[in-house]
């Protein structure tokens, strides 16, 4: 797993490229058999429910953040240089403001979140380094 | 059927090339089954309706095995990143009448197998 196709996800999940997002890390996850293979399917997942949100599909979104949310509170406050513990908060409060409101189901999204990263070598684990 | 796909698929499409069967279809497409073409609207030949999609991959229930006769696992929720291909717990059906079921479909539909 590199650490450059990490940080492309990341971009990506803060660009808003939720689709693309989740295309960058799928192929990660496809190859990850460590620790992370989780933490990445948790990121995938919280980006494809962002994804339903601002697609309306918000019984899809909900389902889809409930998921990632299930798999990154596995890992510590801070994960491969992410700061895990904010990104959960900020997940959980936008499924939480899947609320009634005219027209059906709304969401807010101002609370769509982005991802705090920090690049940090001695944050990885042993399987996600810098090499391809 | 064994395996369907919930209303949360992102349309990634990593299950369909992965189906032994050839059971996964895109949203909106017609299916088929020994040679003959179904669309959204036709019950399938066992009686099963309602598992068409026009928005999202969808399973045939006919079609599907489980990956029973080919694999360990379902191999659709085994590549799904989002972990949307689920057993339907309105169509269980036992390992025997999955390796029945998969026998039945080489005898009619020799040709769907991928």
């Amino acid at each position: 797993m590199d650490r450059e196709q990490f940080e492309i996800g990341i971009a990506e999940f803060n660009e808003g490229r939720f689709f693309e997002c989740h295309d960058t890390f799928e192929a990660m996850w496809m190859e990850e058999r460590g620790e992370a293979r989780r933490f990445l399917q948790g990121l995938i997942q919280g980006a494809v429910g962002i994804l339903h949100a601002t697609r309306g599909n918000l019984a899809g979104a909900a389902s889809q953040l409930e998921k990632a949310l299930a798999k990154l509170v596995e890992y510590p406050e801070r994960y491969c240089g992410i700061d895990v513990d904010a990104l959960r908060t900020d997940l959980a409060a936008l499924r939480a403001s899947f609320g009634s409101g005219e027209g059906g189901l709304q969401f807010d999204p101002d609370l769509i979140p982005t991802i705090d990263y920090t690049h940090d070598p001695a944050a990885l684990p042993p399987d996600l380094s810098s090499e391809p | 059927m064994a395996i369907y796909i919930t209303t949360d698929c992102i349309n990634c499409g990593a299950c369909e090339p992965e189906c032994p069967n050839t059971a996964i279809y895109e949203g909106g497409a017609n299916w088929t089954l020994a040679g003959v073409t179904y669309g959204g609207d036709d019950p399938a030949p066992g009686g099963a309706t309602g598992f068409w999609s026009a928005d999202y991959f969808y399973i045939v229930p006919d079609k599907c095995t489980e990956c029973v006769g080919y694999h360990d696992e379902p191999q659709c929720a085994a590549v799904c990143p989002v972990d949307v291909c689920l057993p339907d717990p309105n169509n269980v059906e036992s390992h025997e009448e999955l390796e029945l079921k998969n026998e039945y479909l080489n005898v009619i539909d020799p040709d769907r197998r991928r």
